[in-house]
């Protein structure tokens, strides 16, 4: 009885103190993932397969081992020897097998295996279409990455951007949609005039972009599915950079109304304009924080471009600057948890992308290229997309905020100008 | 009126069950205790002197006609003597406090010990995001059972950043046990390694 009370009063002095330890010093080796070979038709399987490493590889936080690396290739969960995987450093293992049911049904699962844990950590099953493997792949991909990193993956997202081809002298534009690897592309306007400033609504339905088809520069909106498009505002001036509310209610614009650009905000349903700017210099870029609280924009106000931000909850509040560090900054837009925002940022002739943390007071770096521009930020909010420009021609490349870099596969003439799309699931 | 007095009766029953209970915790009777010696060997080792004693006078006698063994006999006597008055003099309770000195500092040894093996074990396994704002710290607070298992991952303070605090989530489960536990005394680990607060601090 004694000794039971003793542990008693242990108890409740273990409850009172704790013991406090700190964690300074992390490691940088990613996480490493062993995929076996997957089960099911040869080709069919070797595509899906292809794709998912090619997706883990792109974000940077993975070592993807493939089966010929491997010590021992199981094909069943009891058939696996952690031990093999361990002596390897591998922290997860992924088995799949793709099973298809008939011509137009297909499905696939797999299983998530962690080495530390010794067991299985996830089973999923995805179904799909023969003619949408990459598809397929895409959303296993994201459901290995959301398992490890704890974090949703963005294979499944798309990419819109516009290309332009000179043909006999005279140039097409095309505004096209494609996977966020920059397969699968889905032509969604053509055109003999500039295509410029392509921004995603917020459930990822709907696009507005602005087209110089009638002259002038003009806002449209057009519907992803169906292909119907419409002009936002029919009248004379010139209408640029549009960027959707978090709400999808509004649309911020850059009008060039009484010959120098200012911000407007416009209502989609009653197609009402409220000016937010008035300034000599120009204002334009404008784009929303997540919350919708905030519209940033570029301004040259200060005599050099530079980021302000307005604050909408408040009744007539003046744009206050948000990035004093070298004499240009421009094409801001929000992190997706607000906590900051990316930029193109010129530092010794070079124009780079840029992060800044509102609560640091510097300017963190992320490209180191001659002519990096128009960045978009994943929903994630891990990976950045944006132009860069290599021996005169431009092309799309990314940068994960763990630090990898990839570039998009080359497209016939050159690609501007990427929005990336918000979660499809 | 009849269950009324059941209840009274009743209750009256589970109070005094519960007042002895808790007088017994209490060290209400703890009198009673006292008078049991807490250290049985040392006792022992005073009876076996004793019984030594007794039988020696026998030899003594015979020793004593021969007159070379009669200095021996003198210091032997001298050493049992001393020895016993030691043992008089030492109380019990100062033995049990020097007891307890030396072994709060070698668990304090211990602690330390264990402690940088768990913070150098969840070092290595700690993928510190790149590219992250400067100043975040997360409170972490995990269970650990005797084997060294890590039972259960509470995030106590989050940083606000959601690939801060999955990063150090995940250190947490990629180390998923601890195999030096087996080498911490029972009682050390009761009371500081059931349940431990790691804090990721990078700066």
């Amino acid at each position: 009885m004694k000794k039971q009370l003793f542990i008693l009063l242990l108890m409740m002095q273990s409850i009172s103190s704790e013991l406090m330890l700190e964690i300074t010093k992390g490691s940088d080796d990613p996480y490493s993932v062993a995929i076996l070979n997957f089960s099911g038709s040869e080709d069919v399987s070797r595509t899906i397969q292809g794709v998912i490493i090619n997706d883990l590889k792109r974000t940077g936080e993975f070592r993807v081992l493939e089966e010929n690396q491997l010590l021992s290739s199981p094909s069943a969960e009891d058939e696996i020897n952690y031990d093999d995987f361990k002596l390897l450093n591998i922290d997860y293992i992924v088995m799949a097998s793709i099973i298809e049911e008939d011509a137009n049904n297909l499905y696939a699962s797999y299983k998530i295996f962690s080495v530390k844990k010794k067991l299985q950590i996830r089973t999923s099953k995805v179904f799909g279409i023969p003619n949408k493997l990459r598809q397929l792949a895409h959303y296993m991909s994201d459901g290995i990455y959301e398992e490890i990193t704890g974090i949703k993956g963005v294979a499944s997202t798309r990419l819109l951007y516009v290309t332009e081809e000179i043909f006999n002298e005279e140039s097409s534009f095309k505004l096209i949609v494609a996977d966020a690897d920059g397969l699968n592309e889905q032509i969604l306007l053509r055109s003999t005039e500039p295509i410029i400033s392509p921004s995603w609504s917020p459930d990822s339905k709907k696009v507005a972009y602005v087209s110089f088809e009638t002259g002038v520069a003009k806002v449209f909106i057009q519907d992803i599915a169906s292909g119907e498009r419409e002009m936002v505002l029919e009248n004379n001036f010139q209408i640029s950079s549009p960027s959707w509310s978090p709400n999808g209610k509004f649309l911020s614009l850059t009008l060039y109304q009484d010959g120098n650009a200012e911000i407007y905000i416009l209502n989609l349903k009653n197609k009402n304009l409220t000016r937010l700017t008035n300034h000599y210099s120009i204002d334009t870029e404008s784009s929303w924080s997540p919350n919708g609280s905030k519209i940033m924009f570029t301004s040259g106000r200060s005599g050099s471009p530079q980021l302000y931000e307005i604050n909408l909850r408040k009744f007539n509040s003046k744009p206050t600057r948000i990035t004093f560090d070298g004499n240009y900054n421009a094409k801001g837009s929000y992190l997706p948890n607000g906590e900051g925002i990316i930029f193109v940022h010129r530092k010794d002739r070079s124009f780079q992308i840029a992060l800044k943390y509102f609560n640091e007071n510097f300017v963190r770096p992320l490209t180191n290229s001659k002519l990096d521009e128009s960045p978009s930020i994943s929903p994630n909010g891990n990976v950045i997309v944006y132009a860069i420009s290599e021996d005169g021609v431009s092309l799309l490349s990314g940068v994960t905020l763990s630090g990898a870099r990839f570039r998009l596969p080359l497209k016939n003439g050159e690609v501007r100008e990427p929005s990336w799309s918000g979660f499809l699931r | 009126m009849q269950t009324r007095s059941n209840y009274l009766i009743a209750a009256f029953v589970s109070f005094m069950i519960h007042a002895s209970i808790i007088l017994y915790l209490t060290d209400f009777f703890y009198f009673e205790k006292q008078k049991r010696p807490v250290l049985s060997k040392p006792v022992n080792v005073e009876l076996l002197f004793e019984t030594e004693i007794k039988k020696s006078p026998k030899p003594k006698f015979e020793q004593n006609i021969s007159s070379n063994t009669i200095p021996e006999n003198v210091i032997k006597e001298e050493n049992k003597i001393e020895l016993s008055s030691l043992i008089q003099d030492t109380n019990i309770l100062n033995l049990i406090q020097e007891d307890q000195a030396i072994q709060s500092q070698s668990e304090d040894t211990l602690i330390n010990e264990f402690s940088n093996l768990i913070i150098k074990s969840i070092q290595s396994a700690w993928i510190k995001p790149q590219n992250i704002q400067d100043g975040l710290i997360c409170d972490i607070r995990m269970t650990i059972n005797k084997n060294g298992r890590v039972v259960k991952i509470d995030l106590v303070k989050s940083s606000g950043n959601i690939r801060f605090d999955n990063s150090a989530l995940k250190a947490i489960s990629r180390v998923e046990t601890f195999s030096f536990f087996n080498r911490i005394p029972f009682n050390i680990y009761q009371s500081d390694f059931k349940n431990i607060l790691i804090t990721f601090n990078p700066s």
